[in-house]
């Protein structure tokens, strides 16, 4: 893959940063304090984190409260038999994590809904990877 | 001292920002995880995790003690950072199940769900307000983090600020006991309940305990010099016919030596009989 910038935005920020990096320190900082706009800098930093964090939790909360409104998978039309033995070797695939009873605990409609549950995010998986 | 699953609970308040009790949202801080919290009911079980490759679903039966629904949330986020790609049998059980219990996984997912819904920057500055909080205050607390009374009472042993034991005994003795990790390994406490101590007559007469009371230390302890010191006790009606017990050491407790005597038995030969395990 190519990294060469492949618009004007790309290259006039490229070569800011390269003229930013090759300015002397004190040609910059033109009589300020040092420490000082050290501080104001991490400050700015800290906050712009802090924003992108609670950004981050606004949207989780948006995206429960969306998911709770979601009607519930409908069961799938699987056999408690192929649901188990999807659930044996799925228990066997490091692709999968299974944190429930065992199998042998399991009754039929819940073996039933752990394969419509696991199905489900398969799906949803295949088709973020399309 | 932070464990590595406290800090990997710790990290995600951190990322999303959080700075206040009411905003440890349990089920969104799973959701940016890509972990669906879904509400079932369940039979013979509390919670469930599934998932494959990044995405996954916990399911929480419904129980409708908060507390306890959000403790299971987070003990299942917990087994989705901690063991993912693995598959196991969870059972999420109160904490205090899984503490009289071998099984480590299952203790991590509970230690990492205590540090996320009570992290450390939130919780401690709370406790310390109190100075030795009593279980009122930590029921105070527990309502402000939306846990239950035993996880929160266990929390207060973790983030290893004070002098305390929280125990809980039932009519057969100990089941378990958790103590400040910085409390003399020489202080054994008793398998069995003293006669004289409030959780005696809580258990037995079912006499409520208002507040801490102090109580010779030999009370609670089998050293053979305990009787010079005092522990302040409380305790709390737990499930089933248990009792759970909030025991504060004097700060003399912590300036004694080793005491190589405490649990050492001899059989009808005279010969040493080794200790059964640790002292707490």
């Amino acid at each position: 893959m190519s990294t060469k910038p492949d618009n004007e935005f790309d290259n006039f920020i490229d070569a800011y940063v390269d003229e930013l990096i090759e300015t002397p320190d004190d040609l910059i900082l033109e009589g300020l304090d040092p420490t000082a706009v050290q501080a104001k800098g991490l400050s700015l930093l800290q906050a712009a984190k802090t924003k992108v964090a609670r950004s981050r939790l606004a949207v989780a909360k948006a995206g429960y409260a969306a998911l709770k409104s979601t009607p519930k998978a409908t069961l799938q039309e699987v056999s408690a038999e192929e649901a188990r033995r999807f659930l044996a070797q799925a228990s066997n695939d490091s692709r999968y994590t299974l944190a429930a009873r065992n199998l042998g605990e399991l009754s039929d409609s819940e073996a039933i809904a752990l394969y419509t549950k696991l199905k489900s995010i398969e799906s949803h998986q295949n088709g973020d990877d399309k | 001292m932070r464990s590595a699953v406290g800090e990997c609970a710790e990290a995600l308040i951190a990322d999303l920002g959080i700075n206040s009790p009411d905003e440890l949202d349990v089920e969104a801080i799973a959701f940016d995880s890509q972990v669906d919290v879904v509400y079932e009911a369940m039979t013979g079980c509390e919670a469930s995790l599934v998932g494959y490759r990044d995405r996954a679903i916990a399911t929480i039966n419904p129980c409708g003690v908060r507390g306890r629904e959000r403790f299971s949330v987070a003990h299942e986020l917990g087994h989705w950072h901690l063991h993912r790609g693995r598959s196991f049998r969870c059972r999420v059980d109160d904490p205090s199940a899984n503490l009289s219990s071998e099984r480590t996984l299952e203790k991590e997912a509970d230690s990492f769900a205590a540090h996320l819904l009570m992290p450390r920057s939130l919780f401690t500055p709370m406790v310390a307000s109190f100075g030795k909080p009593t279980f009122q205050q930590l029921t105070h607390v527990a309502g402000i983090f939306e846990t239950s009374i035993m996880a929160t009472a266990l929390r207060l042993v973790n983030i290893n600020t004070l002098p305390v034991i929280v125990a809980c005994y039932d009519s057969e003795g100990r089941r378990w006991a958790m103590p400040d990790q910085d409390i003399p390994k020489r202080w054994r406490l008793k398998e069995k309940l003293d006669e004289d101590s409030f959780t005696y007559d809580l258990l037995n007469y079912g006499k409520e305990c208002i507040g801490l009371s102090k109580q010779p230390a030999d009370v609670w302890f089998e050293n053979n010099d305990a009787a010079e010191y005092e522990v302040q006790e409380q305790c709390l009606s737990s499930t089933t016919g248990s009792a759970l017990v909030l025991l504060y050491l004097e700060s003399s407790m912590f300036e004694v030596g080793p005491d190589w005597d405490v649990g050492r038995k001899y059989n009808e030969y005279g010969s040493f009989v080794a200790r059964r395990r640790s002292a707490t």
